[in-house]
């Protein structure tokens, strides 16, 4: 799997995805771990496929009794059905996660980790030194949704708004915006149900100093694609299947 | 608490060990649906019972012989009912057993692919380091969890040959009751259909009862 420093000014961002060892047909995802002192949090972190690499890669950089919390931007299995998994390496750690999913997200098996239910307007947590937002994002495209924001870092990471799909084995960042259009536009068409959700989430992340957008497929996005971004997914028209 | 071979040994004896842990939870469950339907039927023969109770009530004096036969497998019924019920609840226990046991060892062997990935000599050893307490903690549950399943294992077999034997009375019982019932004049045809009726929800549990125990194979039980 590999592993980008994605920033490190104290604390430290770290992108993890491009697993060669995956089964074929699952989607890649870029898992996260940010580090502050003796501190850890893993956002989005994965299918039980990827456990094993996941595992393996933030050993290099950190204890593992320093991963302290975990974060799930919402209930699907690429995101968190590694909770079994974690749960048994990770017994005192805590899951922050919408209020929505607690029933549902159990069933991946939760014994030792303690659920931390987010309410519908987000809350604060901080880890050592730094602290991070979690920004509602609901209906994209779960009902009960959260993006995570490090205004230190000014770095967002945006859960599936800004996702691709994309052959395995691609760079770790968007290299031509109206290339990677094409990449993105069928997944958030046909992923993202709500143009009324849509604008405001755009809303209130414009409202943010974002250097980097971190979505949990594809490519990252930084410096001026991030604003390109977000005028491209605002003139896009989501929600077709209902049409 | 020593741990069994399959937690340190190869990938493929671990794999082996995860397909037969899933083969035991098939297997849990072929059990538990048996012996819910011998349970169904158990409830049809506690009915066939008390008809022929009512039927030898009003054939009177001729049945007298019979009465003893129809309480009796009144009785029979009801325990089978009883036992069937008692017994699931082992089945069902045995499942999540399975089903733990399978989550355990799939942790297991998603830390050690884990371990494997590293190349580093000194990443490895710390991995080792920070990762065998957990993999220690789970190999004593997965201990754990296989000698209540042996325990569990060896009641269910009791209990599945305790009914076996239930059954095999009550083959014989219908027998009798068939003999019984020549005696019985105009009744004969009637009390004759109960005993075959009997005698069928009787070998219908059975069945079920011997694919039960047909299915306890895959657990080599001691």
């Amino acid at each position: 799997m590999d592993a980008l420093k994605l920033y490190e000014e104290g604390h430290k961002w770290f992108v993890f995805g491009r697993d060669p060892e995956k089964p074929e047909k699952i989607i890649d995802t870029n898992q996260v771990m940010i580090v502050d002192g003796k501190r850890a949090i893993l956002l989005d972190p994965g299918g039980i496929e990827v456990f094993s690499a996941m595992l393996a890669s933030i050993l290099k950089y950190v204890e593992i009794e320093e991963v302290t919390d975990l974060f799930a931007s919402h209930q699907d299995p690429d995101i968190i059905s590694s909770l079994g998994m974690w749960d048994q390496v990770l017994p005192d750690a805590s899951l922050h996660c919408s209020w929505l999913w607690e029933g549902f997200v159990r069933h991946f098996g939760m014994n030792n980790i303690e659920y931390k239910p987010i309410p519908d307007e987000g809350y604060r947590i901080r880890l050592d030194n730094i602290e991070l937002e979690f920004i509602p994002a609901h209906y994209l495209h779960s009902s009960g949704n959260f993006h995570v924001y490090d205004q230190k870092a000014k770095i967002l990471f945006s859960g599936d708004i800004g996702a691709a799909l994309e052959p395995p084995g691609v760079p770790m960042f968007v290299e031509n915006f109206e290339h990677h259009i094409e990449h993105m536009r069928y997944f958030h068409e046909r992923w993202m149900p709500s143009d009324k959700a849509k604008q405001q989430w755009i809303q209130r992340v414009r409202r943010l100093e974002i250097d980097v957008m971190v979505p949990q497929h594809g490519r990252l996005f930084k410096g001026d694609d991030v604003q390109r971004f977000l005028d491209w997914f605002e003139g896009l028209t989501v929600g077709i299947a209902s049409n | 608490m020593s741990v069994t071979p399959i937690f340190s040994s190869s990938a493929s004896s671990q794999e082996n060990a995860s397909a037969q842990i899933a083969q035991q939870t098939a297997a849990a469950a072929t059990i538990s649906g048996h012996l819910f339907r011998a349970s169904i039927t158990a409830r049809q023969m506690a009915l066939a019972a008390k008809n022929s109770r009512a039927m030898v009530m009003r054939a009177g004096s001729k049945a007298a012989g019979l009465k003893v036969i129809s309480d009796y497998f009144d009785d029979l019924a009801d325990k089978t009912i009883t036992l069937s019920s008692t017994i699931n609840q082992y089945a069902v226990a045995i499942s999540q057993n399975s089903v733990r046991q399978w989550r355990t060892i799939t942790f297991i062997d998603k830390v050690r692919k884990g371990q494997s990935y590293l190349k580093r000599a000194e990443d490895t050893e710390k991995a080792i380091g920070q990762l065998e307490p957990a993999v220690d903690k789970a190999s004593i549950y997965r201990v754990e969890l296989a000698n209540k399943l042996h325990s569990q294992l060896k009641n269910l077999k009791d209990q599945l040959e305790n009914i076996h034997h239930y059954m095999q009375s009550s083959n014989v019982v219908a027998v009798t009751f068939r003999l019984e019932a020549t005696q019985t004049g105009e009744f004969q045809p009637l009390l004759e259909h109960m005993a075959e009726t009997i005698d069928g929800l009787t070998n219908d549990i059975k069945s079920h009862i011997s694919t039960s125990q047909n299915q306890l194979n895959v657990f080599n039980i001691n």
